[in-house]
């Protein structure tokens, strides 16, 4: 055990992520004209806009990109209740009979993403919902899976994956700390 | 039958306007400040004050009215401390309390409660504010306050700003003002804009749109603009803009400028949103700055309070604020409301849907799409809870009768010949058919109308894909690998999905007793009918009380199938909804791929890829009528087919 960051995912790494994440996206989900991204705040959305460019690029189409804020509805509070949309939750256009996918930064015991299914619910009726991470590191509590990950990197050691991108953080990167 | 005041849309014109005139009377004998002066036509009547929510001006205003019309008050200004914090649902504290009074005034958390209390009421209801749905007697206060300031409603022009999408004040108002011929400017706040139901609603009702601008176009008024345009497109379409924005020229030939007569703001509803930061949020805030404009020169400002920001007080001494006043009017137009619906006649028409035949409504409905609704939080008796909302021929859509909310068509049934087909817009024909022949019936999923004894419309050849022996080997197997992934059996707690998920959880419980002698929870899980809770499973003796204790435990959700994965996200949301568990897993006997959310089970008896069009049917003894386990797969058949 060591207490200096491991630098997981360096700046070129994460582009090569995006670009990989987007062309999976692209090869299942063919009819673009259906697919929305919506990231989670706030790293998610930092994400989704830059596979949307990059969906842009590849199928000359603009994707939609919204953003939700599961911050009020984290459960390790008393007494959860189900409400609907966030404040911060901005998705300007319709998501029924949409694919959308959600998008952000790790994915680990899957709690953030059963919230964002409420969420985006409370939205309207998609026709799917996927979800893409940069960083998948297993150790689920809840039954929910990735469709797109960046990166597989194990929970084996006590160490927690911080992403960085540049437009928040001034840089990117994914480190273990 | 009593009357009930539920929504702006209760009351007729007529009655708005005898309201309103009665309110004058009472305004001026409450002047008077002599109790001789004041009618006291609630004389030897109770009303009864249910509050769920925290209440000043509202809940006051109410007592203050009765007593003036020379009524009693009982009630509990927190509900908390009553028979709900047992568990009592909102439909029998109103049977009870309706007992011990003559008018209930009820304001509760929940979309649509109103209706559910006033369909057991024995007694006149009066909406004092139901989640963000409805708010009516605000609005009675609000017309009033606006016809005194302008003499009329007819074709003034208010803009309504700031949270519209939860402010049920707003959302009665903006019904109201177009009912009246009132032009409406709304500037919501960015992400706050009124709820699609409410302007379809307002479409359907009254062929009307209001008109949208952005909290900028109000600022740039106060800074530079002398004029406000509004263009009308067609009587009561219009189409604003201010002189910053370059067409102007061109668009100015067919406008004409006006100037607000009033501007109504709202507060940011926080307690509907679990929030307490407005970060970011470009939220309308009315200042001196922006009422020393010429073009607000006779803008009338008004705010239902409380207020958190929105308007300075440095403006409150101006005669243009009518917000004290707005609240004041509180008491005089509820002692003119209370003595409206106490004098109501019994036998006349009720105003709520469920107590009348209205055409469309159905037996058997499926789940409101709204989260808040009252429906997906209490058991509703009522058979009708959704009406018919047709855009044009083809095109249907099911609006809640208790919170307004539209609902798609997923499934529908045939009553009669007890078939079901997926609903698509060619099948609007059949729809409407059976409609007209009082056989529709909506469900939400196929599962749903399986497990209601209906049938795929011409089911095709059923072939078995699974005998009783390999069933029971999968139980096995399942209940030794959620053993496997278990440390303390006491931390557990087993969750069945109504009908044939509960039964195979049953038999998971049934085995992990045996082979351990250790009982386990076991909870009842109905996604269709929300709640907070989690019943046991019928026949438990319920030693720690009816419902399974969810928070700080491994819970397991066990169903039979897994397709789209829509069944497993909502009973993931139950299981939140019932407590912080330290877990979930989902065990199911089948998993037939065609996934259209993130879900994975965690435990599956058997992998089963289909075609979209297949169905798989678990057919287990506890519901079969040859009482035999089997598993059957089948092919729909179009019902144009079957004709």
């Amino acid at each position: 055990m060591t207490d200096v960051p491991a630098i997981l995912l360096d700046g070129t790494a994460i582009g090569r992520a995006v670009s990989r994440l987007a062309h999976q996206i692209l090869e299942r989900d063919r009819a673009v004209e259906q697919l929305v991204l919506v990231g989670v705040r706030s790293r998610g959305v930092q994400l989704a806009h830059r596979i949307a460019r990059k969906i842009e690029e590849l199928a000359g189409r603009i994707v939609p990109v919204g953003a939700i804020d599961i911050t009020p509805y984290r459960d390790d509070v008393e007494e959860p209740r189900d409400r609907i949309e966030g404040p911060e939750t901005d998705v300007a256009f319709s998501i029924d009979d949409a694919v959308v996918v959600l998008v952000d930064d790790v994915l680990s015991t899957g709690r953030t993403v059963r919230v964002a299914l409420d969420v985006l619910g409370g939205l309207g009726r998609p026709h799917a919902i996927q979800v893409a991470v940069l960083v998948d590191r297993g150790n689920r509590e809840v039954p929910i899976r990735a469709d797109f990950v960046g990166q597989n990197v194990p929970d084996t050691e006590a160490r927690r994956v911080h992403v960085r991108v540049r437009e928040l953080d001034g840089r990117d990167e994914v480190a273990l700390v | 039958m009593s009357r009930h005041v539920l929504a702006i849309a209760d009351l007729s014109d007529e009655e708005i306007d005898s309201i309103l005139r009665r309110t004058e009377e009472m305004e001026a004998a409450l002047e008077t400040r002599d109790a001789g002066q004041i009618p006291k036509s609630a004389a030897g009547r109770i009303m009864a004050t249910l509050f769920y929510e925290p209440s000043t001006r509202t809940r006051l205003s109410f007592e203050a009215a009765m007593w003036r019309l020379g009524g009693a008050v009982i009630g509990a200004s927190d509900m908390k401390s009553s028979s709900a914090s047992k568990g009592e649902t909102l439909a029998d504290t109103a049977k009870v309390v309706s007992s011990y009074a003559d008018v209930l005034v009820l304001r509760h958390f929940w979309d649509g409660a109103a209706r559910v209390a006033a369909e057991h009421a024995d007694v006149p209801l009066i909406n004092a504010g139901d989640g963000s749905h409805e708010h009516p007697t605000q609005t009675l206060c609000d017309l009033y306050t606006l016809k005194r300031a302008k003499g009329t409603l007819r074709g003034i022009t208010v803009a309504i700003g700031g949270d519209l999408k939860r402010g049920r004040t707003a959302h009665s108002l903006v019904r109201a003002l177009a009912r009246f011929k009132a032009n409406i400017v709304i500037i919501p706040a960015r992400g706050m804009e009124f709820p699609d139901w409410l302007l379809q609603k307002v479409a359907e009702e009254y062929g009307y749109r209001p008109t949208v601008a952005r909290p900028g176009d109000l600022k740039a008024l106060a800074r530079d603009v002398n004029a406000l345009y509004l263009a009308p497109a067609r009587p009561h379409q219009l189409t604003l803009f201010t002189d910053t924005e370059f067409d102007l020229e061109e668009r100015l030939a067919e406008a004409e400028p006006i100037t607000l007569d009033a501007l109504y703001m709202t507060r940011p509803q926080r307690e509907r949103r679990d929030d307490t930061t407005d970060d970011g949020v470009e939220y309308l805030r009315i200042d001196t700055d922006t009422f020393q404009d010429p073009a607000m020169r006779h803008t009338v400002l008004m705010h239902p309070l409380p207020r958190t920001g929105e308007i300075s007080s440095a403006l409150d001494r101006d005669p243009r604020a009518l917000y004290f006043r707005q609240a004041a009017s509180g008491v005089p137009v509820r002692m003119a409301l209370v003595e409206m619906v106490l004098a109501e006649r019994v036998g006349r028409e009720v105003a709520v849907p469920a107590a009348r035949a209205e055409r469309g409504a159905m037996r058997i409905g499926p789940r409101c799409a709204n989260p808040n609704c009252i429906t997906r939080r209490e058991p509703v008796q009522s058979e009708r809870r959704f009406r018919f909302h047709r855009e044009r021929v083809g095109r249907a859509h099911l609006v809640c009768l208790y919170c307004d909310h539209e609902t798609r068509i997923q499934v529908i049934g045939n009553r009669k010949s007890k078939h079901f087909h997926v609903y698509e817009e060619p099948m609007y024909g059949y729809l409407d058919a059976w409609l007209r022949d009082d056989a529709l019936v909506i469900f939400d999923t196929v599962k749903q109308a399986e497990e209601a004894a209906y049938k795929s419309y011409k089911l095709g050849p059923q072939k078995s894909i699974m005998t009783a022996q390999e069933i029971e080997r999968a139980i096995a197997e399942l209940t030794d690998a959620i053993l496997r992934d278990t440390r303390e059996l006491k931390d557990l707690v087993i969750v069945g999905v109504r009908m044939a998920g509960a039964f195979l959880a049953h038999r998971i419980v049934e085995r992990i007793h045996a082979l351990r002698g250790a009982a386990v929870d076991l909870g009842v899980l109905d996604v269709q009918g929300g709640g907070d809770v989690i019943p046991r499973w019928p026949g438990t003796p319920a030693t720690e009380g009816s419902n399974v204790t969810i928070a700080n435990r491994h819970v397991v959700i066990v169903d039979d199938v897994i397709n789209s994965g829509w069944t497993a996200k909502d009973a993931l949301s139950c299981v939140w909804r019932a407590g912080r568990p330290l877990s979930a897993r989902l065990a199911v006997l089948i998993d037939r791929g065609h996934r259209q959310l993130p879900i994975k089970p965690t435990y599956v008896g058997k992998h089963l890829p289909t075609a979209p069009h297949e169905r798989v049917r678990v057919r287990l003894r506890e519901l079969d009528r040859e009482h035999r386990d089997r598993v059957v797969i089948y092919s729909y058949v179009d019902p144009k087919a079957a004709a």
